[in-house]
């Protein structure tokens, strides 16, 4: 059987109906959040769609993102997608290994040079020369600096290749840095979340594959249609933070109502992401649905932003009164709190200190 | 009726009337138009109670299909005449994607040219392929 050259062929040789290519158009134009007025022009795009080549490339991370990825809800779409590109490179999937694996890279660089999508994921260590994280014996930064010469686009999968999310954490043992600081020449996509959602990954590749361009950015250099909004602003528990109804601890009487759990710390209001309509496991739940407020991982420096149970009002510093005086001062409290959690970042980062096992145990009693 | 102190404390259904209002209008628009309407359900903070709200309020309606095409689509007619439910399942009956549509017929259940074209094939051939019939599109 020759091989597909577009996606409408792709899906012929599969034995996949029109309508049945008409219902994928409608689940990827709502994948990339478009408006389902657009699914027939996303048709007649994907009709002619060429298949592009995929080079993806791991660097300082915990392959959570491929897991999400790999793990993702709606299996159907996500492997059309990705049987469609050609994933010519990806060391934690790919069954070659050693040189074989490195000269699948380079093939794929040498025969689609100027056209191959690269998808990173993880921080790139640049402290001492980058030794701090190696392939086949090149440094994470030369990988990049080779692979994405030739390339059309980047894709920054998750928050340490969008921000240097943990690896960057203070102190930042390696010098680790986000893609963007190091690629100045393409266009980069910030695909941040820890890990990402999958769809959101699929749809950023569904957008490349139908429009041929990356997706409209946002400052962050993240995609409009999955970025656009703030959790709070499409959580629903917010018409209690509207009402002033806040779970106070995990367990009391609000908590099992569902109030919001902005008191707890939730960092949805300076969160921007898609948890809140997307959700996770099968569109089953997210985790303010599930009890916990937002950690806010799709944000830059997130891990050094202050405590996670802490409210946002309140910083790094006392709880109590702080808190207080911006729950009653009811919607407003959380912009005015995004406001000060800016400054109050990088104080974090700069009074950062390390906690010790004899820490915890003192807090605990 | 005066609201009591519980109902207070319950969240309005936020999403589910505003969309009841916009069904309402893409009604009107279908029957004043013809132009149809698509909500995709899944892009809204939309809760188990927000759809039995809905649910509720637009009840059951005459028709109900079953689609099999990269997985199964259920669509069902409202109690509203116009306004179908359209969820789209993977071949492992996991719902990828809910919609109402507002139209005469949802586009999930029309044949399709190209398919069309596929089944007059596989009928010349079996009747040893009379090429007398041969569609618009292959004489294009």
């Amino acid at each position: 059987m020759t091989k597909a050259k577009t996606l409408i062929e792709h899906l012929e040789q599969q034995g996949i109906s029109r309508r049945g290519f008409l219902k994928f158009c409608a689940l990827t134009t709502s994948m990339m959040a478009l408006p389902p007025s657009m699914a027939p022009g996303v048709a007649r795009a994907l009709e002619t769609a060429r298949r592009p080549s995929l080079i993806w490339l791991s660097f300082q991370e915990c392959t959570g993102c491929t897991e999400s990825l790999t793990r993702s809800h709606s299996p159907t779409l996500e492997n059309i997608i990705f049987n469609y590109l050609s994933l010519d490179y990806h060391h934690t999937l790919q069954a070659a290994s050693g040189e074989a694996a490195e000269q699948a890279r380079e093939t794929a660089m040498k025969e689609n040079h100027g056209q191959y999508l690269v998808a990173v994921d993880g921080s790139i260590p640049v402290k001492d020369g980058g030794v701090y994280s190696t392939i086949a014996g090149i440094s994470n930064l030369e990988m990049l600096q080779q692979t994405v010469e030739g390339a059309a686009a980047v894709v920054a999968i998750g928050t340490c290749a969008a921000f240097g999310g943990l690896p960057r954490a203070h102190p930042n043992p390696t010098g680790a840095v986000p893609v963007q600081e190091l690629v100045r020449d393409k266009p980069v996509v910030n695909v941040s979340g820890c890990p990402p959602i999958p769809v959101v990954i699929s749809g950023v590749l569904a957008h490349y594959l139908t429009f041929g361009r990356i997706p409209d950015l946002d400052d962050y250099g993240r995609p409009l249609s999955f970025f656009g909004t703030s959790i709070h602003d499409r959580c629903y528990r917010r018409p209690y933070y509207n009402k002033g109804l806040f779970a106070e601890t995990f367990d009391d009487e609000g908590a099992r109502k569902g109030w919001c759990l902005y008191k707890l710390g939730c960092k949805g209001p300076t969160t921007y992401n898609a948890c809140a309509t997307v959700k996770w496991n099968q569109g089953t739940s997210f985790p303010i649905q599930a009890g916990h407020g937002c950690f806010g991982c799709s944000e830059p420096d997130f891990w050094d932003a202050g405590g996670f149970y802490q409210p946002l009002s309140a910083g790094i510093g006392s709880v109590g009164g702080v808190a207080a005086v911006a729950v009653a001062a009811g919607a407003g409290a959380g912009i005015a709190a995004g406001l000060a959690q800016q400054s109050q970042r990088k104080h974090a980062q700069l009074q950062h200190e390390k906690v010790t096992v004899a820490d915890l145990k003192e807090s605990e009693s | 009726m005066t609201a009591s102190a519980d109902d207070d404390q319950q969240p309005p259904r936020f999403n589910a009337k505003p969309i009841l209002n916009e069904i309402r209008h893409g009604v009107d628009r279908l029957l004043n138009d013809g132009q149809t309407t698509t909500i995709d359900l899944s892009r809204l903070p939309f809760d188990a109670e927000d759809e039995r709200y809905l649910r509720e309020a637009l009840g059951d309606g005459e028709v109900y299909a079953s689609v099999n095409a990269l997985g199964e689509s259920k669509v069902q007619e409202t109690g509203v005449a116009g306004v179908w439910w359209v969820t789209h399942f993977d071949a492992a009956g996991a719902a990828l994607g809910k919609y109402i549509e507002i139209t005469t017929v949802p586009g999930i259940l029309k044949s399709q040219p190209e398919d069309m074209l596929r089944g007059l094939h596989m009928l010349n051939a079996r009747l040893g392929a009379d090429q007398t019939i041969t569609s618009v599109q292959e004489q294009q």
